[in-house]
C-alpha cells in the first residue's frame, strides 16, 4: 500500500516535470525564440516534439493518482511510452552521428564517445526515471 | 465405437465434456495491453500518441537516411567516384559524355547529372537509404497492430472527405511508393471511394524516393511542403467528396491485439518491399536520365521551356528552366528533385522557386510507373479523369504555393 502512495507521489512528480520541460521545448519551438541550453540540459527548438512531451506529462500526472489500479497504471505507462519514443529518437540519431567522421570514414574513439556526451535533451533526462514505471507494472501483475 | 454411430444427444454431451477441460470460464480482467489498447484509439490520448509516433517515424527517417547518405554515400561519391570518372571516361564534352557523366565540372553528383554519376548516387546514395528506412518502420508499425488503430482514430476526418479510416492504409503505403499504395486502394469498399483515393494519391503525396532526395535538399522546409501537400490532399478530398456521384459507407474494422513484431517476418517483409522498389525504380531512374539528357540535346526541353515561360514566371513564379525537371518527373520525380537541386546549386533557382518548384513536381503528372497502376487499375475513363483532376489542382495549388512563398519572403 505505501509503495503505491510512494509511486503515486512519483510519478506525479515526475509528470508535472516532464509537463513543465514539454511547455518549454513547445515556448522555444515558438518562431523567433532561440533554443536553450544551460551545461549538461539542452531544450532543442522543436514544437512538434514539445507538444508531444507535454502530452506525455499530462498522462503520466493524470495516471498518477490511480496507480493501484490497471487503468491509472495504463494512463502512466501511456505516457512513458510517448516519452520513450522521444528519447528513443534522440538515442538513435546520436548513435548515428557517432560512427561517420563527416569525410566518408569511419570516426576516432574520441569523436565517437564525445557524440554521447551532454548535453542531453529533457526526453534523455527523464527516461531512466520514468523506466520505475516497470516496477510497478510488475507489482499490479502480481 | 465408431464416431459415425453417435447420436445428436451423445456428440453433444462429447462437446460438453471437451469444452469443460478446454474452456476457462470467469470475469474477463482488463489488462495493461488492453488499456493501452484502449487509450491509442480515444481521440483525447489516441492523437497525442500518433504525433509521437509519427515524429518517431520521422526522425528514424531522417537520422537513418542520413547516416547513409550524408555519412558515407555524398563523401564516396562527391570525394572519390565522381572526380575520377569525369578523368576517366572518354570523349569529354561529346554527346555520350553528357549522358553518362554529364557537365564535366560539376563539383557534386547531383549537379552532373548523368547516369553514372546522378544517377547511381541518387539510386543508391540517397533514394535506397531512405527506402530502407521508410519500410523498416512501416512493416515494425503494422506488425505491432498499431496501423489498425491509427484507422479507426483518423475515421471521422476521413469521413469528411468521403473515405473512411483504412484510406490511412495506403496514403502511408503511398509515402514510401505509389504504386502499391494504389493497389493497397482496393481495401475501400465503393467505387467512387478507390477512384477519389488514386487519384488522391497520385496528385498529392509524394513518394519516400521523393522524400528523400527533399530531405536532402531542403530539410528545413520538409515538414511545411508535406503539411501543404497534405492540406491539398485533404481540401481536394472535400470537393472530390461533393462532385462525384456513389456511395460513402460505414465500416467495422478489426483491431487485433498489440504484439511484439518477430524480427524474422520484419526483416523478410522488409527486404520483399525494398527488393521490389530496386527493381521497379533503379532501371528507371537511369533511363530516365537517359531520356532527359537526350532531350536536351535534341533542343526539345529548351523549346518546352520558351514555350511555357509565361505560364511558368507567370503563374509559378519559378524560371523556365524548370521545364527539364518536369518532363523529368514523369519518368522519376525523385530524380526531379535531385535535378531541381542541382539548378538551385548551379545559382539558377532561389529557395523560395526550388521550394515552389519541389511543391509542382509533388502535384505534377504522376510518375510513369504510378500512371501505367491507375491505368490498371482504373481503365482508360478514371484514368483521365484522374488527369483532369490533376491538371486543375496544379493550377490551384501551384499557385497558391507561389503566393505562400512570396508572402513568406522565402
Amino acid at each position: 500500500m505505501m509503495k503505491f502512495k510512494l509511486g503515486s507521489a512519483y510519478f506525479a512528480i515526475l509528470g508535472v516535470i516532464t509537463l513543465a520541460f514539454g511547455g518549454l521545448e513547445v515556448v522555444t519551438g515558438l518562431p523567433g525564440i532561440e533554443g536553450l541550453s544551460t551545461g549538461a540540459l539542452e531544450i532543442p527548438p522543436d514544437l512538434w516534439r514539445g507538444i508531444i512531451i507535454f502530452f506525455a506529462g499530462a498522462f503520466i500526472t493524470a495516471g498518477a493518482f490511480k496507480l493501484r489500479d490497471i487503468h491509472g497504471l495504463g494512463m502512466s505507462t501511456f505516457g512513458s511510452i510517448m516519452l520513450w519514443i522521444i528519447a528513443g529518437c534522440d538515442i538513435f540519431t546520436r548513435i548515428m552521428e557517432s560512427i561517420p567522421n563527416g569525410a566518408g570514414g569511419l570516426n576516432s574513439l574520441e569523436g565517437f564517445l564525445a557524440t554521447y556526451g551532454p548535453p542531453y535533451s529533457p526526453a534523455l533526462f527523464l527516461l531512466p526515471f520514468s523506466l520505475v514505471i516497470f516496477y510497478f507494472i510488475k507489482e499490479v501483475e502480481k | 465405437m465408431p464416431r459415425t454411430s453417435l447420436s445428436v444427444d451423445e456428440r453433444w454431451k462429447l462437446i460438453d465434456s471437451i469444452s469443460k477441460q478446454v474452456v476457462l470460464r470467469g470475469k474477463y480482467k482488463h489488462t495493461l495491453k488492453d488499456v493501452i489498447s484502449d487509450l491509442s484509439v480515444r481521440p483525447m490520448t489516441g492523437i497525442p500518441l500518433a504525433l509521437a509516433v509519427l515524429f518517431g517515424f520521422w526522425a528514424f527517417f531522417g537520422a537513418f537516411a542520413g547516416f547513409f547518405t550524408d555519412g558515407f554515400a555524398v563523401p564516396a561519391f562527391d570525394d572519390h567516384f565522381l572526380p575520377a570518372i569525369q578523368r576517366a571516361f572518354p570523349g569529354e564534352g561529346g554527346p555520350l559524355y553528357w549522358i553518362f557523366v554529364g557537365d564535366p565540372g560539376a563539383p557534386s553528383c547531383f549537379e552532373a547529372f548523368g547516369v553514372l554519376t546522378s544517377g547511381l548516387f541518387v539510386a543508391f546514395g540517397v533514394v535506397l537509404p531512405a527506402i530502407v528506412a521508410f519500410y523498416l518502420v512501416l512493416t515494425i508499425l503494422e506488425d505491432t497492430g498499431y496501423l489498425p488503430r491509427l484507422a479507426v482514430l483518423v475515421d471521422t476526418v476521413f469521413h469528411k472527405i468521403g473515405l473512411h479510416g483504412f484510406a490511412i492504409v495506403p496514403t502511408i503505403l503511398s509515402l514510401g511508393c505509389n504504386v502499391p499504395a494504389v493497389a493497397a486502394s482496393r481495401v475501400l469498399e465503393t467505387k467512387k471511394q478507390r477512384f477519389m483515393m488514386m487519384s488522391l494519391l497520385a496528385v498529392f503525396i509524394p513518394c519516400g524516393a521523393q522524400i528523400g532526395v527533399m530531405e536532402e535538399l531542403l530539410p528545413e522546409y520538409v515538414p511545411a511542403i508535406l503539411a501543404f501537400l497534405f492540406f491539398g490532399y485533404f481540401v481536394t478530398g472535400a470537393v472530390l467528396s461533393r462532385l462525384i456521384p456513389g456511395r460513402s459507407p460505414e465500416i467495422l474494422i478489426d483491431v487485433p491485439p498489440y504484439r511484439s513484431p518477430i524480427m524474422k517476418n520484419v526483416a523478410t517483409k522488409t527486404w520483399a518491399r525494398v527488393s521490389g522498389f530496386i527493381k521497379m525504380a533503379v532501371p528507371a531512374v537511369l533511363g530516365g536520365i537517359v531520356v532527359v539528357n537526350l532531350l536536351y540535346l535534341l533542343g526539345v526541353i529548351d523549346w518546352l521551356a520558351d514555350a511555357l515561360e509565361p505560364i511558368f514566371v507567370v503563374w509559378f513564379g519559378v524560371p523556365a528552366v524548370t521545364v527539364g525537371a518536369l518532363v523529368m518527373a514523369f519518368l522519376r520525380k525523385d530524380m526531379a528533385v535531385g535535378m531541381l537541386g542541382g539548378m538551385a546549386a548551379a545559382g539558377l533557382l532561389t529557395t523560395g522557386e526550388l521550394i515552389t518548384s519541389v511543391v509542382l513536381v509533388s502535384i505534377y503528372f504522376p510518375c510513369l510507373a504510378t500512371f501505367i497502376m491507375l491505368w490498371k487499375e482504373g481503365g482508360v475513363r478514371d484514368l483521365l479523369k484522374s488527369l483532369a483532376i490533376l491538371t486543375v489542382s496544379f493550377f490551384v495549388f501551384g499557385g497558391l504555393m507561389h503566393g505562400i512563398v512570396a508572402l513568406a519572403g522565402v
